[in-house]
């Protein structure tokens, strides 16, 4: 049977190019990095981050999966094989492989949260109960366990990966292709609707306000030109655009590489970009910070969004800030995690596809059985999420998958496309066929600035100082050691600023560190089993093909 | 809002819709490649099926 698909219309190519990137990041993330960053000046570091680092990322990624879908290959370990000559290029696909099966497994989890959400706002539970007392009860969080079996999140968990199964079992044009038409204007709907109502809400017209929503919206955008002097500022631009671009991932690869060798890639790649730019910017800055400012004023969403994520804001305050609206308080509960929902669902088939797509490409699996192997593979992975999430696995799989993992992978590819591909290849499949022209000076940002631009977030995260970057360097100028942070990739494999670190308490009970530790070792046989996989893959191609 | 608030949002977001909606337009007046929608049935290229 034929396992070269295609998409349906380019449309469809680009909401589900943008539906991948669009996640709840857009609407959580972006709002509360922004505001604690310096405000409108973070803007600056991060529109230039998403053209030196994000555009030309985008374009590598889709060039790096067109060129590997005209041999077959729909998924990084094949792409990156064809990338060269060498034998290892397939095994740096191997984080193409890992990093979606794990994201995928906790990000399903928080996408049936939002979905559970639609239905309870519809239900008016939130209208009855305390969202912030129902939400910890919800994850089992209140069990005081480090396990934790939380029947209903189990229970909505499943059915959110059934759908995702389902969706992906009908292939790109009639599953992902479908549902990107249908999420993704029903989003940006729901976005628009909620976003007029909560900028147009009036101190003294609408009950429950006490400050202007403007005053939200000026958290966010007044420039603190302060801030640009600050490396912290610049990395968390940087770090925001990578992540909102979900580069490094291998999903971008493998949509691109149901493409045909002369469709273009160019116009494609900064369509999908900037209309993810739109989400986030435009719409992600006047929700969640405008909205909540409204009913809790300023200072109290200063408060919660101080460690740079709106999570809180959005899934313990606003259900309960919409009450307020009356008659369309369902509603508008429904408009804001459905929102989310599609948000994320966009994003989970997007990290679905390369897993089929390996399995198909190179283990001859019909659609069917390779969306089936998908489906047990994030059940079984998930479940480690949802059991032990108050032992801290959830933050352990976001960490070193969906945060760490991916700059290792793009910091890899960036080198790999530009010296091991070689930049002159590169730049005729970034060209060939585009439908617009793409500026000469990519080719030397592509070559020298992108690669470097990672390296910098790379050894940023390694190392990030805990409180401020000159003040780090003063320290270490004066003789005293660098003052790693704990949520720096070397101060967590350390357990830095942990007094009390051991895996069993006196009377013989796991601590959280057991469960960390675990996690990441866990993680890491997930990782070699990616690898094993890909080596098995080649040896049955080399017999099939002698 | 202040005046600098103001113009940092009127500034990014005319960029950010200007290029949005450029790119997608552009998209959609050039949906799909002649020779694909020939070769194509149910998504899927004729020659690969």
């Amino acid at each position: 049977m034929s396992t070269r698909e295609s998409w349906g219309t380019r449309v469809g190519l680009v909401l589900a190019m943008a539906g991948n990137a669009v996640g709840l990041g857009n609407f959580l993330r972006f709002p509360a990095q922004a505001a604690q960053n310096g405000g409108g000046a973070f803007l600056i570091p991060y529109f230039i981050s998403f053209v030196l680092m994000g555009i030309p990322l985008l374009w590598v990624e889709w060039a790096i999966g067109r060129h590997g879908g005209q041999y077959g290959h729909h998924s990084s370990p094949g792409s990156f094989d064809r990338l060269g000559s060498y034998w290892w290029l397939k095994y740096v696909g191997t984080f193409g492989l890992f990093t979606n099966l794990t994201v995928a497994a906790y990000y399903c989890y928080i996408e049936s949260w939002t979905l559970s959400y639609v239905w309870h706002s519809l239900a008016g539970t939130f209208q009855e109960v305390d969202p912030t007392t129902y939400f910890p009860e919800y994850l089992g969080l209140t069990e005081g366990s480090l396990f934790a079996v939380p029947v209903e999140a189990f229970f909505w968990f499943v059915i959110t990966l059934a759908l995702n199964t389902w969706i992906l079992s009908r292939g790109i044009a009639r599953g992902i292709e479908v549902a990107a038409k249908i999420g993704m204007p029903l989003l940006l709907l729901f976005a628009a609707i909620l976003a007029i109502r909560g900028l147009t809400l009036g101190v003294g017209t609408d009950p429950g306000v006490v400050q202007s929503p403007l005053e939200g919206l000026n958290f966010i955008w007044q420039p603190q030109l302060a801030g640009l002097t600050n490396p912290t500022t610049w990395l968390a631009a940087a770090g925001q655009i990578f992540f909102t671009m979900s580069v490094g991932m291998g999903t971008i690869h493998c949509y691109a590489a149901y493409l045909t060798e002369n469709q273009d890639v160019a116009l494609n790649g900064a369509a999908a970009g900037w209309m993810n730019e739109f989400v986030e910017v435009v719409l992600g800055s006047s929700l969640l910070i405008p909205i909540a400012t409204a009913y809790l004023g300023l200072q109290a969403v200063q408060a919660a969004t101080a460690g740079g994520s709106g999570f809180a804001l959005g899934f313990l305050t606003l259900p309960s800030l919409f009450n307020n609206w009356g008659a369309f308080a369902p509603a508008a509960g429904a408009l804001w995690f459905g929102l989310l929902f599609f948000a994320g669902v966009t994003s989970s088939l997007a990290m679905g596809q390369p897993i089929m797509a390996f399995l198909i490409d190179e283990f001859r699996l019909d659609r069917r059985r390779a969306a089936m192997i998908f489906g047990l593979t994030i059940f079984t992975l998930g479940f480690v999420c949802v059991w032990l999430y108050p032992g801290g696995a959830f933050d352990e799989f976001d960490f070193w998958t969906g945060t760490f993992g991916l700059v290792v992978f793009a910091l890899a590819e960036s080198f790999i496309f530009a010296f091991v591909f070689g930049m002159d290849r590169g730049w005729v499949e970034i060209t060939r066929g585009a439908d617009i022209k793409v500026p000469e000076i990519f080719r030397f940002v592509i070559k020298y600035i992108t690669p470097v631009f990672i390296l910098i977030i790379f050894v940023g995260s390694l190392i990030k100082p805990a409180g401020d970057w000159s003040a780090a360097a003063s320290s270490l100028a004066g003789g005293t050691s660098w003052p790693l942070a704990p949520d720096s990739v070397i101060g967590r494999v350390l357990h830095t600023g942990v007094d009390d670190y051991r895996w069993l308490t006196d009377n013989g009970r796991g601590t959280t560190y057991l469960v960390q530790d675990m996690t990441r070792v866990f993680l890491l046989l997930v990782f070699v089993g990616c690898g094993v996989l890909i080596y098995r893959a080649w040896q049955l191609k080399a017999r099939r093909s002698s | 809002m202040t005046g600098s608030a103001w113009a940092m949002l009127t500034v990014t977001w005319t960029v950010v819709i200007f290029f949005t909606v450029r790119f997608f337009v552009k998209v959609l007046r050039t949906p799909i490649r002649p020779e694909r929608v020939q070769q194509m049935k149910d998504g899927i290229l004729e020659k690969d099926a």
